[in-house]
């Protein structure tokens, strides 16, 4: 009988306590979906710095290469600890032919377009993948891909020059792109995509949770402050914030 | 206080809110059926309903051509189709009611 299971990183980077909220969302997870959870927590390598809440902090987002030998289960979905789980439409996942599955459309919770400029990245256009979540299983196919991608992380300087994008602070997202392309041949098209949008909401949107219902709170375009419920929808949460108070409050 | 003053002032997002209704109950109509994966859309229905055959290839949400038993996969995306529209009209006549 096939295993199935969800693996969350976990690195606890002296601001955000990302253990805490992997604990949360494997209940969550268990309730939704009735999957066990695999969660990881050792020390991962640095991926530079980033900015949250006008706080710069460490982006320790590098071990999910490791997913392979890190993943107990003969199919595995790779989760953020951001990820609020709360329908239980990843198992969808399972019941596809695909053998890795990754979200390569994103869409902005609020309809503000935050997201818009973000279906590719670099100066050459490149669609982006959003690692995120992502599916795979025992097949070796998907251990050529995350070793691509631990090659691409190791030479990420080359890759951001031939790909023209920044090459720091290292993104997941790049990465995985990457790799599929060069595994696909170059040829795009939607067979490693999972067939529903991200939702997400951007840092500036504080999120609370209230009975399984998602809130959000945020100004529109012309400064108004905004308020939207959803419920019965996955959504991934930039404000890390509004996670930890989430985490803290249930 | 100004948080509670801050929570009153907000105005609901009705846009948002059926943006993210339509993008929920469109992932809600996928469905694995004889090995592809198919989303029971009104073309889906449309294109089944208008063959005869007992057994039709279609092309399904991966651009793979899936050999199906027409009948069962079309009494699958109809109900399907169904419970989930019903499911969303419910759910938008909420959100026109919140404030």
């Amino acid at each position: 009988m096939t295993k199935s299971g969800v693996l969350i990183y976990a690195s606890n980077n002296g601001t955000t306590d990302y253990e805490s909220m992997a604990n949360w969302s494997a209940d969550r997870i268990d309730r939704f979906l009735g999957l066990p959870t695999t969660i990881i927590t050792r020390k991962a390598e640095s991926g530079g710095s980033r900015r949250f809440d006008g706080e710069t902090q460490p982006w320790l987002n590098t071990s999910r290469t490791d997913a392979w030998n890190d993943s107990p289960y003969d199919e595995t979905i790779v989760l953020d600890a951001d990820y609020i789980v709360n329908s239980d439409i990843l198992l969808r996942l399972f019941d596809m032919r695909q053998d890795f599955l990754i979200h390569q459309h994103v869409s902005d919770a609020t309809n503000r377009g935050n997201f818009a400029g973000q279906a590719t990245f670099g100066e050459s256009k490149f669609p982006q993948s959003w690692a995120t979540v992502f599916y795979f299983n025992r097949d070796p196919w998907n251990e050529k891909i995350l070793n691509s991608v631990k090659k691409i992380k190791a030479n990420y300087k080359h890759f951001s020059d031939i790909y023209k994008f920044p090459d720091s602070p290292y993104r997941n997202d790049y990465a995985f792109s990457i790799a599929l392309g060069l595994h696909d041949g170059h040829i795009l098209g939607p067979m490693h995509s999972i067939p529903w949008p991200l939702a997400t909401t951007s840092e500036d949107v504080r999120v609370s949770l209230e009975d399984d219902v998602t809130v959000l709170r945020y100004k529109n375009d012309r400064g108004k402050e905004m308020t939207n419920k959803i419920s019965g929808l996955d959504i991934h949460v930039m404000n890390k914030q509004s996670m930890e108070a989430i985490c803290a409050g249930s | 206080m100004d948080n509670l003053s801050e929570k009153i002032r907000a105005r609901f997002d009705h846009e948002a809110a059926k943006q993210v209704l339509r993008e929920k109950y469109e992932a809600k109509l996928l469905f694995a059926h004889q090995g592809g994966m198919f989303r029971a859309t009104s073309d889906l229905i449309v294109l089944l309903s208008s063959y005869g055959e007992d057994q039709m290839m279609v092309v399904d949400e991966y651009g793979t051509p899936v050999l199906v038993d027409r009948v069962s996969l079309l009494q699958e995306a109809k109900q399907r189709n169904q419970e989930q529209l019903n499911a969303w009209a419910v759910e938008l006549a909420d959100i026109r009611n919140q404030r």
